[in-house]
């Protein structure tokens, strides 16, 4: 053993890391710590007002008016978020009756306004509020809407036929592919809003489009637990 | 103002002129038929209020003369007419003579005048020029309801048309064809449209059903106003029911011992009297056997009896209801007389009867004393002499022994007879009376119940003296015994009197006590007046109690008024109530206190020193109006209308801000110490109308009702039950039925009969009331 130790070369380490060693060295020796971090520059986060240039941005987000009450009744649930986590500066126009938000020196971060703007756009599609939070604190969750026409071109008594497979009896097919699937549905009368994460959102939206399609509900809960199970697997 | 360059005439032209004002612009508009010749005005003056001046100009052609319309032939003349409807029309003519036409305007056939002047112009118009105006003759307005047909009023009938056919071959025939036709009377008329037949049958529908709604009227409204409502409604005719043939009808014999007797009765011939009979199959029979006379005789004595019967019946039931107390006396002497001759009758004729009789009269007369006695209280210890007595009795012997008698009597009265029985019994029976006696006295050995029972028969039982008396002597004996009874009473009541001077001196110790206590009261009602008298003084002279204050340190006072003051020491004299109207009924309670008692105010004083009752009222009195005014309302929302963020500031907004209407006066704002709670409780106003109830016409009568308290302390039992008897009454397990139409109406059918038959009289007693 002590043959081959004696066989071993010292390997020389590279200049520029010597060097460095002795600067900590020297730095040490004033500093008196046993163990010392490699420096580096210091980069602060650039603060969002500065990366906008000083420039504000700003989102308007329509509010129809079939929302206009439940948004007074529920502005101060909205508000407080948007102010508090967010940062931002809000209010509703009351003339063009749009939810107007805007980012200020206090804005911390860029994509606070894209999330407020998300969050108030969730609400006025008719999710939840508790839902819409959900927009603000994570990041990988997306709202998507599109109409059954879109899928089929149905008309009359098919069209709402399509519509009620999709609300089910007492709205349990909805319940049902929003459990599974881990999204929340809107169905306003043809037009379908689905929040989640990409593959939950793709995974609902097949469901929802067999169903359109004519696929019974039986056939397309199957389908969509079986997918389901497996992207829960793959992540 | 219309300028009208035209319109003019020259040189003798006669030119039809502004007939009307469309006319003239007509005329304007008309170029080839103006020719001007001289420089004129002209000034129509309407009478519309708007001046119509049409002015003539010359045109600058005098010399070419154009159109037919002029004629020359009337010379240097110029004449012009005018005509119009409207106005006067004023013609200027430089230094010819001026005319002015007046219109006859202001004429009752002005219209008329007019049309035909304006013909004849026309016609001169023609003869001038030969021709005929084209388009201007005639000029009609429009309107709006023009028939399509020819006018409604000249109706073509068929027999016209025919005639037409007259000379033809088929003339005749045609006409025949026709009467026929015309004979035949039984075409149907043309049916309504449809919406005016259902509009009629919708009308008699709801006549008919209205009829029979309204049937029901009287009977809902009857049972809305009941008090009390029994369900089910119809009730079973239980007259019916109980009826007796029915109830017969319904009996079957079912035991042995029911047959047994049915069969007997069915067996009798003397039983079984049936109903449309006049005698049973026995008496039937003895009829039978009996000769015609001697049956008749027979019948008519039993009938005679029968009638007889029912008279004293009769009158037995009208003297038994006479209430007249003096009727009564009066038949009970005559029967008293009648007995005592009786009794008189008696003695001479058998004197064991005679003894008898008069051992039963005794007899009575015990009872009757016995009765009255159970029925008093006048020797129980409930009158007032009783109860003096017994509350000497602890210390006076007299007393104690008063009262004994009076129980021992009252025992005595009350006590049950046993003799009667033994009267009554016969010899023969002895042995058992003996033994029955012997069980009573062991019994009563034992028994302390039946001891009395025993000593009844030593002490009750008066061996009636066999007297040789008459039956007058006897009542007289009768009567004294009365009078000694009273005697004793009144004993007994001297006896009281005896105990009353007996207790004089204790009566006196008590009057003394009385006195004392009388001049106590006296002491304190002076008490009373004057602290109230004090008490309103102080508030104005705060001083003045100091003062006395420091005294009463100094002296301990004995009156109570100055501890009093001592009371109010504690508290500040800032803080009042001003007290208005007299103190004088009120009743404060008063309390004599000694040194001792004041100390322990004193102290309890300075315990409550930090208790300030009247500035807690306030302040509490404050907080309730505060609480009570109606506050503004502001609905804004941050970020709600203008912008909201971390450091922006929130603006106000007067649009979202909802004013409160000014508080009404509270009506214990002039009261300084009162609250008075002008809330509406909900407790009471659950219990509060807000129209008058039913069957009620008026809301004091409806208050006086609400009033008057349901419950059983302020009302009678029976009254009681009334007032909280239920509304509406079902049994458990009833099935209640829709009401029935054919019942109900049957029943009311038959009750409004009988009230006609009735109610005749009594409806003009009714209307009279009312």
């Amino acid at each position: 053993m002590s043959t081959s130790s004696e066989s071993f070369v010292k390997v020389e380490r590279k200049k520029r890391k010597r060097k460095m060693e002795e600067s900590d060295d020297q730095t040490m020796s004033s500093m008196d710590t046993s163990e010392s971090a490699p420096k580096r520059p210091n980069l602060p986060p650039i603060s969002s007002d500065k990366i906008s240039a000083g420039k504000k941005e700003f989102r308007k987000i329509p509010v129809p008016s079939n929302r206009y009450g439940p948004l007074k009744e529920n502005w101060m649930k909205i508000f407080t978020p948007v102010v508090e986590y967010l940062h931002l500066q809000i209010r509703f126009n009351l003339r063009t009756r749009h939810v107007e938000i805007k980012t200020c020196k206090e804005t911390k971060d860029i994509g606070a306004l894209q999330k407020a703007a998300d969050f108030v756009k969730a609400f006025i599609l008719g999710f939840d509020i508790e839902d819409g939070l959900a927009l603000v604190r994570l990041d990988d969750l997306y709202l998507e809407s599109f109409c059954v026409t879109d899928v089929k071109p149905l008309k009359g008594d098919h069209l709402s036929r399509a519509v009620g497979r999709i609300a089910g009896k007492g709205g349990k097919t909805r319940f049902t592919i929003e459990n599974v699937t881990r999204t929340r549905i809107v169905l306003a009368d043809t037009k379908i809003h689905l929040l989640g994460s990409f593959q939950n959102i793709k995974i609902a939206r097949r469901a929802i489009s067999n169903l359109i399609l004519g696929s019974p509900p039986s056939k397309v809960y199957g389908t969509m637990r079986v997918v389901a199970a497996r992207s829960a697997e793959r992540f | 103002m219309v300028m009208i360059r035209c319109c003019a005439v020259m040189e003798g032209d006669v030119c039809p002129v502004a007939m009307k004002r469309e006319e003239v612009i007509l005329l304007a508009l008309a170029p080839e038929e103006r020719v001007p010749h001289d420089r004129r005005s002209c000034s129509l003056g309407a009478s519309h209020g708007k001046a119509l001046a049409a002015t003539l100009e010359e045109h600058q052609n005098p010399g070419q003369k154009q159109g037919a319309t002029l004629s020359s032939d009337c010379g240097d003349m110029t004449k012009v007419i005018l005509l119009s409807t409207m106005g006067a029309i004023e013609i200027q003519d430089d230094g010819e003579e001026f005319e002015s036409l007046q219109p006859m305007a202001g004429s009752d056939d002005e219209g008329q005048s007019d049309d035909e002047s304006h013909t004849k112009l026309m016609r001169a118009m023609q003869k001038i020029s030969g021709k005929k105006r084209k388009g201007q003759v005639e000029r009609t307005e429009p309107s709006t309801n023009v028939s399509e047909f020819v006018s409604t009023d000249s109706t073509v009938h068929i027999g016209q048309l025919i005639s037409a056919l007259k000379g033809e071959s088929t003339h005749a025939l045609v006409k025949k064809k026709l009467k026929r036709v015309s004979k035949k009377d039984n075409i149907l008329d043309i049916p309504l449209p449809r919406h005016e037949q259902d509009k009629i049958k919708r009308k008699v529908a709801f006549d008919d059903t209205k009829t029979e709604v309204s049937v029901w009227e009287p009977i809902v409204q009857k049972n809305r106003i009941a008090e009390q409502t029994h369900f089910p409604l119809l009730k079973p005719d239980l007259k019916q029911y109980n009826d007796p043939k029915n109830v017969i009808k319904r009996y079957a014999p079912h035991t042995s011992l029911e047959l047994e007797v049915e069969n007997l009765l069915r067996g009798s011939q003397t039983e079984g009297l049936n109903e449309d009979k006049m005698l049973t199959a026995d008496e039937e029979k003895a009829l039978r056997a009996m000769s015609l006379e001697e049956a008749k005789e027979r019948r008519d004595l039993l009938r005679k009896h029968r009638a007889l019967l029912s008279y004293k019946e009769a009158k037995a039931r009208y003297q038994k209801r006479i209430k007249s107390k003096k009727y009564h006396r009066i038949m009970k002497k005559e029967k008293q007389k009648k007995d005592d001759k009786e009794l008189e009758h008696l003695h001479k004729t058998d004197p064991e009867a005679f003894l008898e009789k008069l051992d039963s009269v005794d007899k009575n007369r015990i009872k009757r004393l016995c009765l009255q006695e159970r029925m008093s209280l006048k020797h129980r210890g409930a009158s007032k002499f009783m109860q003096k007595q017994a509350r000497f009795s602890k210390f006076d012997e007299e007393a104690r022994q008063s009262v004994q008698d009076m129980l021992q009597k009252s025992r005595q009265l009350t006590q049950k007879e046993n003799v009667d029985s033994d009267d009554d019994e016969e010899e023969g029976e002895m042995s058992v009376e003996v033994m029955e006696e012997e069980a009573q006295v062991t019994q009563s050995k034992s028994n302390p119940w039946m001891k009395s029972s025993v000593k009844t028969k030593v002490t009750f039982t008066k061996p009636v003296a066999v007297s040789e008396k008459s039956p007058k002597e006897m009542t007289e004996e009768d009567e004294e015994e009365k009078e000694e009874e009273d005697e004793d009473e009144e004993e007994v009541e001297e006896e009281e009197d005896e105990g009353e001077e007996v207790g004089e001196d204790n009566d006196e110790e008590e009057e003394k006590g009385e006195e004392k206590e009388e001049e106590k009261e006296e002491e304190e009602e002076e008490d009373d007046g004057s602290a109230l008298t004090e008490s309103v003084k102080r508030k104005q002279k705060y001083e003045d109690f100091e003062g006395d204050w420091t005294k009463a340190k100094e002296v301990k006072i004995k009156s109570d008024v100055k501890e009093c003051v001592k009371e109010e020491v504690t508290v500040d004299p800032g803080k009042f109530m001003t007290l208005t109207g007299s103190l004088r009924g009120s009743r404060a309670p008063t309390v004599t206190e000694d040194p001792d008692q004041l100390e322990q105010r004193l102290t309890i004083a300075q315990a409550f020193a930090s208790d300030d009752v009247l500035e807690e009222f306030e302040q509490e009195k404050k907080e309730i109006e505060d609480a009570e005014k109606p506050k503004d309302i502001d609905l804004t929302l941050p970020g709600w209308g203008s912008w909201g963020g971390e450091n922006v500031k929130p603006k106000k907004h007067n649009k979202f801000l909802i004013k409160a209407p000014p508080a009404p006066r509270r009506r214990d704002s002039s009261l300084g110490n009162v609250i008075i709670n002008e809330a509406k409780v909900q407790s009471i106003a659950k219990h509060q109308v807000n129209r008058l109830p039913p069957t009620f016409k008026n809301v004091p009568t409806f208050e006086s009702s609400i009033r008057h308290p349901i419950g059983k302390t302020w009302n009678p039992e029976t009254a009681f039950q009334n007032l909280v008897a239920p509304k509406v009454v079902t049994h458990h397990g009833q099935v209640i039925d829709p009401i029935s139409k054919e019942a109900t109406l049957r029943k009311k059918k038959k009750m409004d009969l009988e009230g006609q038959k009735s109610s005749g009289p009594k409806n003009k007693k009714r209307k009279k009331i009312y």
